[in-house]
C-alpha cells in the first residue's frame, strides 16, 4: 500500500519534471539517490566508481524522462537504467577492480532482528572484526559473475522481490531464482570461514 | 507474493548479506549529490557543442536498456538490407537490359531516369500524311539521284 502510494508521487514528480520543472527532477535525484547508491555500490564495490555511476545515471534518466510512458514505475524504470548502466560498466571494468568500503549504520544495525542474532551468536572478536567481514563480503560478491551479483544486491540486500527484479533485468523468475540458488552457492564457498 | 523461506546454508548466507544493507554513504551525501549533478549539468550545457549534444542524445536513445538490444540488432539488420537492396536495385537499372541479342523491336527497359517505352517506329506525327495526289503531297517533285550513284543502282524510270 505504502508502495503504490509512494509510486503516485513519483508519478506525479514525474510529470511535472517532464513539463520542464526541474525542481520536481530534484526531488526524485534526492529520493532515489540512497537507494540506488546501494544498488551501485554493492554491484561496484567501489564508493569513486558509484558516485560516478550515479551521476551518469541521473543524467541519462533526466535525458530520457521525455519518453518515459509510465507503462512501469518509476521506480523500475530507473533502476533498468541503472542496473543496464552499472553492468555495462562492470563489463568494460573487466578485472580491474578496486574495492573501498562504506561506512556502517550502526543503530541501524543494533535494531536489525536478524542480524542482531547473527552477530550475536559471533565471539567478540567477531563483533570487533565487523569491518574484517565486511571487507570479506565485498571480496565474495566481486568474485562473483555481474549477472549473479546484480540479483544477489536487489534480492538480500535491497529486499526486491523476484517478480520485479524479473521485470528490471528483463528474465524469467525462474532465471532469477536459478541465479540466486547459484550466488548462494558461491557465497557460501567464499565465506565459509565466517561460518564457525 | 510466495518468495521462498531460506533455510539453512541459505539462511546463513541471507543473513550475512544481510549485513551489507547498513553500509551508508555518509549523511548528506543525496544533498551533497545532487548538488554536484546539478553543476555537472550545467557544465555540460555550456561546453557542449550542438551536434555533441545530439550525438549523446542519440547515444542515450540507442543504449542501455531504453531499446532492447534484440530490437537494435534487428532495425540494423533490417537497414542493412533495405540499402543493400537499393543497391543492387540501382546496379540493375544502370546496367539496363542486355543488348546482346540485339536492340529489342519494342518493349520497355529501365534506365536510371524513368521507365521509358521504346518503339522502334517512326517518330510520332500529330497529323496523317498526305496522300499521293492530294493536296500538300509531295509527289510532283521528281528525285534524280546524284551522279555518283552508279547506273546499275539507279531506280528503273
Amino acid at each position: 500500500m505504502a508502495r503504490k502510494v509512494d509510486a503516485n508521487g513519483d508519478a506525479e514528480l514525474v510529470r511535472r519534471a517532464q513539463a520542464g520543472e526541474t525542481r520536481a527532477f530534484d526531488e526524485l535525484v534526492l529520493k532515489f539517490t540512497p537507494r540506488l547508491h546501494g544498488l551501485v555500490y554493492n554491484m561496484t564495490s567501489n564508493r569513486e566508481d558509484t558516485d560516478d555511476l550515479l551521476q551518469d545515471i541521473f543524467a541519462k534518466a533526466y535525458r530520457s524522462l521525455k519518453r518515459f510512458r509510465g507503462h512501469s514505475s518509476f521506480y523500475t524504470w530507473i533502476y533498468t537504467i541503472a542496473v543496464n548502466m552499472t553492468l555495462n560498466f562492470l563489463k568494460k571494468r573487466g578485472r580491474r577492480q578496486t574495492a573501498s568500503l562504506e561506512q556502517m549504520d550502526a543503530e541501524g544495525m543494533d535494531r536489525d532482528g536478524a542480524l542482531a542474532g547473527l552477530l550475536s551468536r559471533s565471539d567478540p572478536v567477531h563483533e570487533t572484526h565487523i569491518h574484517e567481514l565486511q571487507r570479506r563480503l565485498n571480496e565474495a560478491m566481486l568474485r562473483l559473475s555481474e549477472d549473479h551479483r546484480a540479483v544477489v544486491t536487489m534480492f538480500d540486500i535491497q529486499g526486491l522481490p523476484h517478480s520485479e527484479i524479473s521485470e528490471i533485468l528483463g528474465v524469467s523468475q525462474g532465471t532469477v531464482r536459478s541465479r540466486l540458488f547459484y550466488a548462494h552457492r558461491q557465497l557460501q564457498n567464499f565465506l565459509e570461514e565466517f561460518r564457525k | 507474493m510466495n518468495e521462498p523461506r531460506f533455510s539453512g546454508d541459505d539462511a546463513w548466507v541471507a543473513s550475512l548479506l544481510r549485513l551489507k544493507r547498513y553500509e551508508r554513504p555518509e549523511a548528506g551525501y543525496a544533498a551533497d549529490f545532487l548538488e554536484r549533478f546539478r553543476e555537472r549539468q550545467r557544465a555540460e550545457l555550456l561546453k557542449g557543442s550542438a551536434t555533441r549534444l545530439w550525438l549523446e542524445r542519440l547515444a542515450t536513445y540507442l543504449d542501455g536498456g531504453l531499446v532492447p538490444r534484440w530490437m537494435l540488432a534487428t532495425g540494423a539488420g533490417a537497414a542493412a538490407a533495405a540499402i543493400g537492396g537499393l543497391v543492387w536495385w540501382g546496379g540493375q537499372t544502370l546496367r539496363g537490359p542486355s543488348m546482346a541479342g540485339g536492340i529489342p523491336r519494342s518493349g520497355v527497359y529501365l534506365d536510371s531516369r524513368a521507365l521509358v517505352p521504346v518503339e522502334l517506329q517512326g517518330p510520332f506525327v500529330p497529323f496523317p500524311a498526305p496522300e499521293v495526289g492530294q493536296a500538300g503531297s509531295f509527289d510532283h517533285i521528281q528525285l534524280v539521284p546524284p551522279d555518283y550513284v552508279a547506273p546499275d543502282l539507279r531506280p528503273s524510270p
